[in-house]
């Protein structure tokens, strides 16, 4: 009795085993199969970093309306200078005026020829040579941005080079409300696309 | 009688003599012992296709190549590179200029964190998209600490800066005492005469000694083969520094070697919208770089690791 028992019951214990190794085996497979799957997930697309300054190219002075482009004397010959400060007028309402204490237009701008700016003692600066202006105030920045230090250097590490630039102050600074704008951040190094399949770095 | 019967019995080997079948058991264990020990040495050139796969295994470290063996070298990379990557790439191998020692500096009040660094950085360093390897981490710190350890570079906002923080990028500092070359235990990495620490990634043997002994987190090492889309490789490499990396070797930061030795600035210097990165040549009197050193209040990251780094961190007034 005891022996036919004990030979019943060993294929049985056979058979368990065998069915739990295969279960396991099986999802070894599936964990395998899963994880080699996750990595092919496709990474989201980041998008290509912009290297243009942050206020684009700089234009010369110029009053620019739906599509249509003035020069600022063609209308400003036919006016009286605006001797009242911190008030725009007509056409500028849309300026946001934000330049601490420097709220008054012929400031910067020249009071007879409105495509220059105007230097401390009245003469005109080119309109294309911006950081003369911002320099009456702004020395010690002014300064540096020669050096290259506020700015930069762009195009070259050599200052000497012929191809040095400097990116002038309005490419980066709206003049009439110079604070550097907030930006977007581009995407950090999340644990998701660390790694496509959710592994930390 | 009794010497006799023994030697019989059991006979003593003897020079000359015929083995018996434990010596030549043993004698035939210990010959494909050794067999398959020599068969496993020479397992990779099994996988040998043609003789460029030979070249590449015979390669010499770089400092030790002739530049007619440089020649060959960069030659078959480029060859290798179209094959895997389907893409004509230029693979050179620009020499330090001389007089020029490169110095970077961070204005810390100027990064609003923007990250456009990182990826400016991937974008011409071919690095790996995935698993995603980015050479400069952009700490966001408390307002009122110093610590990294309470700084995070998973931040994400709207936009940035955020309030209360502040943001310093860290990435390679190129030392002048750099641990992660004295790690180095076959001199696969090292410090170039204008002061950038490279890596030949054909030497490298991948134990990343280095990644530990950096004390700035710079080292990246390549766990899988690189995936790069074909569409985003830069083609236009250098030996030391952005050429697509092999699986199991070390990488980082090399202030954009093939660009800086050509005049150019580093990539993340031209994406910095603020301008709180410039470089230079220390040698220059009158570069950037120079004026920051001179003028400004310069410090450097864990001064007291004793590892003399060329890349600095300042403040304005």
């Amino acid at each position: 009795m005891t022996d036919s028992s004990r030979i019943s019951t060993r294929p049985r214990r056979k058979t368990i085993y065998m069915l739990i190794g295969a279960a396991v085996f099986c999802l070894g497979v599936a964990a395998i199969a899963s994880t080699v799957a996750g990595r092919h997930e496709a990474q989201p697309k980041i998008e290509k970093v912009d290297f243009s300054p942050v206020r684009g190219a700089v234009a010369p002075l110029r009053f620019r309306t739906i599509g249509f482009e003035f020069k600022c004397n063609e209308c400003h010959r036919l006016f009286q200078n605006q001797p009242s400060r911190k008030q725009l007028v007509a056409q500028h309402t849309n300026l946001k005026l934000n330049h601490g204490s420097n709220d008054y237009c012929l400031n910067c701008h020249h009071s007879t020829n409105r495509e220059a700016y105007v230097n401390h003692d009245g003469s005109e600066i080119p309109s294309d040579k911006p950081a003369q202006l911002c320099a009456k105030c702004h020395g010690p920045i002014y300064k540096d941005w020669q050096a290259g230090a506020h700015g930069k250097l762009s195009g070259t590490w050599n200052p000497a080079a012929p191809d040095a630039t400097r990116l002038l102050c309005i490419q980066c600074h709206d003049p009439h409300s110079p604070q550097f704008p907030a930006l977007v951040p581009m995407p950090g190094p999340a644990a998701g696309r660390v790694h496509s399949n959710g592994g930390d770095a | 009688m009794a010497d006799e019967k023994n030697t019989q019995s059991n006979p003593a080997p003897e020079s000359g003599d015929p083995m018996d079948r434990r010596h030549l058991l043993k004698a035939g264990a210990l010959g494909a012992f050794f067999l398959s020990g020599f068969a496993a040495a020479l397992e990779p050139l099994r996988h040998f296709e043609n003789d460029a796969d030979l070249e590449a295994y015979v390669q010499q470290q770089y400092e030790r190549l002739t530049p007619e063996k440089l020649e060959k070298v960069l030659a078959r990379l480029e060859k290798e590179t179209e094959q895997k990557h389907g893409v004509k790439v230029n693979i050179e191998d620009p020499k330090p200029l001389p007089n020029v020692q490169y110095g970077y500096a961070l204005n810390i009040g100027r990064c609003v964190g923007c990250r456009r660094c990182v990826h400016a950085c991937v974008e011409e360093n071919n690095q790996s998209r995935d698993p995603r390897i980015e050479y400069i981490r952009v700490l966001e710190m408390e307002k009122g600490t110093l610590n990294v350890e309470k700084s995070d570079h998973y931040y994400e906002h709207e936009t940035v800066p955020a309030d209360d923080k502040f943001y310093m990028p860290v990435q390679c500092h190129q030392c002048e005492n750099a641990p992660c070359v004295k790690a180095c235990p076959v001199r696969a990495t090292w410090k170039e005469a204008d002061g950038i620490v490279v890596v030949d990634y054909n030497w490298c043997i991948g134990c990343r000694y280095c990644e530990a002994a950096c004390p700035y987190w710079a080292r990246r090492f390549n766990f899988s083969e690189p995936e790069i889309p074909k569409e985003d490789i830069n083609p236009d490499m250098g030996y030391l520094s952005n050429r697509i990396r092999p699986k199991g070797t070390m990488e980082k930061c090399t202030f954009c070697l093939h660009r800086v030795r050509k005049g150019l600035n580093p990539k993340c210097q031209e994406a910095c919208p603020t301008g709180a990165r410039q470089f230079g040549n220390m040698l220059d009197p009158n570069s950037t770089i120079r004026h920051i050193l001179r003028e400004k209040r310069v410090y450097v990251f864990k001064e007291d690791a004793g590892t003399v780094p060329r890349f600095f961190y300042w403040f304005d007034a």
